[in-house]
């Protein structure tokens, strides 16, 4: 120690580092004994500039004695241990320590009372924010009921499971209740526990509540229930296209569902919920409340029962006329209530997702196309009620061919000579039809097929209806007329077609259709739904006399094959070729036929339509027999069917008397019937996802161009009658996080990433920003990026998920 | 030796106090938490509960023990420490990724609370015993330096940098105040952040917190900002006097641990500016009074042990304070005496008992009715 004493006071003072210096000169200060020694004579802190590398004296401090290298003595210097204080008697250090903490803090001190005394507002609000959120309380929609009561389209409450693994203790009990109850193996929820980097861990979705409700008893904070309503179709594909569909978040997206969708919503609710940091409810605080208003529940004039019938009917006559679609309706014509009505292919609702366009179409009403032959039954009806024919006036047949203007010819099936009118509408004659309608005038033959409801929308309560196409007189060619007459120029839909004959079965007067006969809402008011008469469109004396001449259809003409022991049948088969490719094909043909009973006090109307049959074509022998299984199970139920009559004839051996005419062969030029519709109106598919979007508009008859991108649907464009083409958005919001330019209107995206996604739906809520989710787990990316502003009306941000 | 006078009653009753209230703090502030671990609100403060009673009873154990017994085996019992830190990295069992308790039959503990008190004891007394030659590099610079070395080391290993940042400053504190020369613990201050800052860039987490707290918001970063976020949005929003007793909301999980180290943030949101400011004037409290014990300590070791037990409270009372009010990024140090958490609190009791036992000698106290403040607690 001496030695490093003595070595240090001989070193020239000016070499010595300030830096080391400085530090002590506060022990200096405190003088005593040992500091004076410590002191050396001459080393003097008012020189500081004498540093031996920066100061003057630089030069002499190399040539030092002893040939030392200046690096040599610094470290010297820098182990020589000074003579110390006594310790015991120099508190200086003691105080400078206490001061040292107290200025740590008074630091906190002013934090504090920055933080909490003058930011204090800013950060309540902000906690505020947090602690609450908007929660919309669903309402529940209404439920629809078939005309007895019988549930056809209700809720049924779904359950998704979710782990948080960090939050469950018992992993093995959790893991071996759900293998019981999924029947999947342990090792599988094991699997999921083990990753604790996740919060929020779908294992289970759509879970039923009664098979939900088994896991009750696990009480794990982790194991997260999120229950959600499901639109559940009691009978499946039953009613399908009358039913239609909701998307899974309530929405009405076809055929009832969406006819009376505002009514079927209600109205949501909305609650204030408090929540804690992890994003869950807090139990135990009270929270205001707008309650929801549930939706109404309709009641449906279809009869669940009959529905199946139609159905089962349908569907086995499509199979065996290997037809590409069938539609069937059975209504009630004094009242205009649809009893049912199918449509095959037909599609499952709770599972519409999986459906293709074909068989989300309720061809019933979306599709319009030349009904043939069933149209000379309006062209009878006119005749008699303008006076101009008479049941039993003769007509030329021409033996079966006519040549008209233009060199077009117009044939029938059979050679006849001369028919009666009656016997005319019989054997189905085209050429004397056209005949028939040679003596009505042209705007007068117009005007009544305008009241039959051709070209009409027929006010049918589902949504995406066409009304077919019927040219004005004034572009009528010299031949248009002879056509209409017989079913061809123009379109119909089915129920179109079914509406018509309605009005001759109801006596003249024209009813509107309908499907819902009441609503009930929350408080149980029940608005009941009335017939409404549309309008007389014929005498009843006109529509009586037809009346009989259709029952000869059915006892001695075209549809024999419905004839039906005790009960007296009156209608009309219908064979049309289709216009494909350019021409009338031999191939593609639609089969109808379109009856009503009891003939003499008509209460149920059917029709039944195949299109493009491939096994028989003639509506007798395709679509007959199905009207015969539907009218024979109504008499069945109301207990009118003789018992023998089923024994009597056997369906499958039904064949017409006489096969009807319906083949025509042009040669001239003939009138297209407009294709399509073009100012119907399509639902509002803006905002939905592509598949929902493409659902939708296949259930109203549209075809959806399919693009492979996904994405949400921005703007959907028409083109060429029903075709549709989407515009789609992609996930990307390019436009959102660009400059915006009024900082006031504008909210800061927080930051949703890693987030499990019901955490951040909340988080979403409380911030004031509206959430679309895409995928499910923890929140992977996010647009915008968090910070950007977006607009403070529309603050949608897009979270992806990592699942 | 005799004791001169009874122990300084102020400062037994100031810790005291602090514990008793401690109880009504982590009520509080565990209360979700509790619920989350073990289903009553009530399950972690009845655990609590044991620890005061356990510490009320080390403090006054400790107050007995005449300090003079400890000097002459510090080092058997730095040993015994590193032997434990040693341990806990063999079969600690981990917690939030660290590996930070050893296991004692029914309880475990922290052996770096254990290590703190050694630590601070055997730097004593190696001053007390190299006073004469202090300035003496290798004699007596060194061989404490190896000794808080090793232990640092250890407890950097687990991984708990502010523990291991801890001892290095309860250290230099003591050699401070023991006339150790500046200029070696300014150059192995210096050498030890550089060491230290390279360590810090090995692990990512301790990156990310560096970087939360420089307001570098990134993906990774948001979670930890998230945390002080979290304080500040308690203790503003318990504004000027709080938002009253048992009603924080800031306890329900926004917070992390809202029971442990951010039980600050929980009491500035319960009890407001005034309640929390409060708090830390009780702390400057019992750092005056340390203060003073040391100054009027007999010898030297006296001096240097009652010097280095306030240090070691008032250290982790003032960077928990800074962490909770955002001015120093999170580290994982408790609140003295009022944090839930056993080894803590208990050793800091026991501590408390040493500085006790010392004030016992002491040859002059000064008036303590002069600085006492009022012993209220809310």
């Amino acid at each position: 120690m001496r030695s490093y004493e003595k070595g240090y006071s001989t070193a020239s003072p000016l070499e010595r580092p300030t830096g080391v210096r400085t530090p002590s000169s506060f022990a200096r200060e405190r003088s005593s004994e040992t500091e004076q020694e410590y002191r050396a004579p001459g080393r003097n802190r008012t020189q500081p500039d004498s540093h031996p590398r920066y100061g003057p004296q630089a030069e002499s401090a190399v040539s030092m004695p002893k040939g030392k290298q200046w690096h040599q003595r610094w470290i010297e210097r820098f182990f020589a241990s000074p003579a110390t204080k006594d310790p015991m008697s120099s508190n200086g250090r003691l105080y400078i320590v206490l001061a040292v903490f107290l200025i740590g803090f008074c630091a906190v001190i002013g934090k504090l009372f920055k933080v909490q005394v003058i930011e204090h507002e800013a950060l309540s609000e902000q906690a505020a924010s947090q602690y609450q959120m908007q929660v919309t309380v669903p309402a529940r929609r209404g439920v629809l009921r078939d005309r007895n009561g019988v549930i056809l389209a209700s809720n049924a409450f779904v359950v998704k499971f979710a782990f948080d693994p960090e939050e469950i203790k018992n992993k093995t009990a959790v893991a071996a209740a759900f293998s019981s109850v999924f029947g999947k193996p342990k090792e599988y929820y094991e699997g999921f526990l083990k990753d604790t980097s996740r919060h929020y861990i779908v294992v289970e979705r759509e879970v039923p509540q009664e098979i939900a409700a088994k896991l009750d008893g696990i009480k794990e904070r982790g194991v997260m229930r999120e229950t959600d309503e499901r639109r559940h179709y009691a009978f499946g594909t039953k009613g399908s296209h009358i039913l239609g569909f909701a998307s899974k978040d309530g929405r009405g997206l076809a055929g009832l569902e969406l006819y009376y969708d505002k009514m079927l919503r209600g109205t949501d609710g909305v609650s204030i919920m408090q929540r804690d940091g992890k994003g869950f409810r807090r139990p135990d605080v009270d929270y205001d409340q707008v309650p929801p208003t549930n939706g109404d529940d309709l009641t449906l004039t279809i009869d669940e029962g009959l529905q199946a019938v139609t159905e089962n009917a349908l569907r086995a006559g499509v199979e065996r006329a290997n037809a590409e679609a069938g539609i069937a309706i059975v209504l009630n014509p004094r009242t205009g209530e649809i009893l049912s009505l199918a449509n095959m292919p037909d599609f499952n609702p709770n599972d519409f997702f999986s459906a293709s366009n074909d068989m989300l179409r309720n061809r019933a009403i979306t599709d319009a196309f030349e009904p043939g032959s069933t149209m000379k039954v309006l062209t009878a009806a006119i005749a008699l009620n303008e006076g101009a024919w008479k049941p039993e006036d003769k007509i030329d047949a021409q033996g079966g061919t006519w040549v008209i203007e233009g060199g077009a010819k117009i044939k029938d099936t059979h050679e006849y000579g001369v028919l009666t009118f009656r016997q005319a509408l019989e054997k189905s004659s085209n050429v004397c039809f056209a005949k028939i309608s040679d003596k009505l005038e042209r705007r007068r033959f117009y005007k009544y097929m305008r009241d039959f409801g051709m070209s009409v929308l027929s006010g049918i309560d589902l949504p995406g209806e066409i009304k077919g196409s019927l040219h004005k007189p004034d572009k009528w060619s010299v031949n248009s007329k002879r056509y209409v007459a017989f079913g061809y120029e123009m379109t119909a839909t089915p129920i179109q077609l079914a509406m018509a004959y309605a009005t001759i079965a109801n006596f003249g007067v024209m009813m509107k259709p309908y499907i819902i006969s009441k609503r009930t809402n929350i408080k149980g008011e029940v608005t009941e739904i009335h017939p409404q008469e549309i309008r007389r469109v014929v005498s009843e004396e006109s529509a009586k006399t037809l009346i009989d001449i259709m029952r000869g259809v059915v006892d001695s003409g075209t549809g024999t094959s419905t004839k039906i022991k005790g009960i007296h049948i009156a209608g009309k088969t219908g064979t049309a070729q289709q216009y494909v490719g350019g021409h009338y094909s031999k191939e593609h043909y639609t089969s109808s036929f379109i009856g009503f009973f009891p003939a003499e006090k008509p209460e149920y109307e059917i029709l039944v339509i195949m299109r493009s049959p491939k096994n028989g074509y003639y509506g007798g022998t395709v679509s007959a027999p199905v009207f015969k299984e539907i009218a024979m199970s109504i008499l069945e139920q109301s207990g009118k069917l003789a018992p023998d009559a089923r024994a009597q004839m056997p369906l499958a051996s039904t064949t017409p008397a006489i096969e009807e005419g319906g083949a025509i062969e042009i040669e001239g030029t003939i009138l297209r019937p407009r294709e399509r519709d073009d100012d119907r109106e399509m639902p509002d598919v803006r905002g939905l996802t592509q598949d929902v979007a493409r659902s939708t508009l296949a259930a109203q008859g549209f075809i959806v161009l399919k693009s492979a991108q996904n994405g949400i649907v921005e703007r959907a464009t028409r083109f060429g009658g029903d075709s549709v083409r989407f515009i789609l958005r992609a996930p990307a919001l390019d436009e959102e996080t660009e400059k915006p330019k009024g900082e006031s209107q504008l909210v800061e995206v927080p930051d949703f990433r890693h987030m499990p996604m019901a955490r951040a739906m909340k988080f979403g809520a409380a911030s004031n920003v509206r959430i679309r989710l895409i995928g499910e787990g923890n929140v992977e990316k996010q647009l915008p990026e968090p910070g950007a502003k977006v607009d403070a009306k529309n603050p949608i941000v897009t979270l992806f998920g990592d699942e | 030796m005799k004791p001169r006078k009874t122990a300084d009653i102020s400062l037994f009753l100031t810790v005291t106090g602090l514990l008793l209230a401690s109880l009504a703090f982590v009520y509080t502030a565990s209360a979700s938490f509790s619920v989350a671990k073990t289903a009553t609100s009530e399950g972690m403060l009845f655990k609590h509960a044991t620890k005061v009673i356990l510490a009320i009873i080390a403090m006054l154990a400790f107050t007995k023990i005449d300090y003079h017994k400890y000097q002459s085996h510090t080092k058997w019992l730095m040993l015994l420490a590193i032997a434990f830190l040693g341990a806990v990295l063999v079969i600690g069992h981990t917690e939030l990724g660290a590996k930070r308790w050893l296991p004692l039959g029914p309880f475990s503990f922290q052996p770096s609370e254990f290590v703190k008190i050694a630590l601070v004891l055997h730097i004593a007394s190696l001053c007390a015993a190299k006073k004469e030659f202090i300035g003496d590099f290798k004699r007596s610079f060194l061989p404490m330096m190896i000794w808080t070395g090793v232990a640092a080391v250890l407890i950097a290993r687990q991984p708990n940098m502010s523990n291991a940042a801890v001892l290095m400053l309860l250290t230099f504190g003591i050699m401070f105040v023991a006339q150790m020369p500046i200029k070696y613990m300014m150059s192995t201050g210096m050498i030890a952040i550089l060491g230290g800052g390279i360590y810090l860039m090995t692990a990512w987490y301790r990156v990310q917190r560096i970087l939360a707290f420089m307001g570098h918001d990134n993906e990774h970063t948001s979670r930890i900002g998230y945390q002080t976020t979290q304080a500040m949005i308690a203790l503003g929003n318990g504004g000027l006097f709080g938002v009253g007793i048992g009603q924080s909301r800031q306890r329900d999980f926004y917070l992390p641990e809202s029971y442990g180290d951010f039980i600050y943030s929980v009491i500035g949101e319960e009890y407001g500016f005034i309640g929390a400011a409060f708090l830390l004037i009780i702390f400057a409290f019992i750092i005056i009074r340390g203060i003073q014990i040391a100054k009027h300590a007999p010898d030297p070791f006296g001096r240097y042990v009652a010097f280095g037990i306030t240090i070691m409270l008032g250290v982790n009372a003032l960077i928990n304070a800074l962490v909770n009010s955002g001015l120093m990024p999170v580290t994982g140090l408790p609140m003295p005496f009022v944090s839930y958490g056993g080894t803590s609190m208990i050793f800091s009791a026991a501590a408390v008992g040493i500085l006790l036992n010392i004030s016992k000698y002491t040859e002059t106290l000064p008036n303590p009715k002069k600085i006492r403040p009022s012993l209220r607690f809310s």
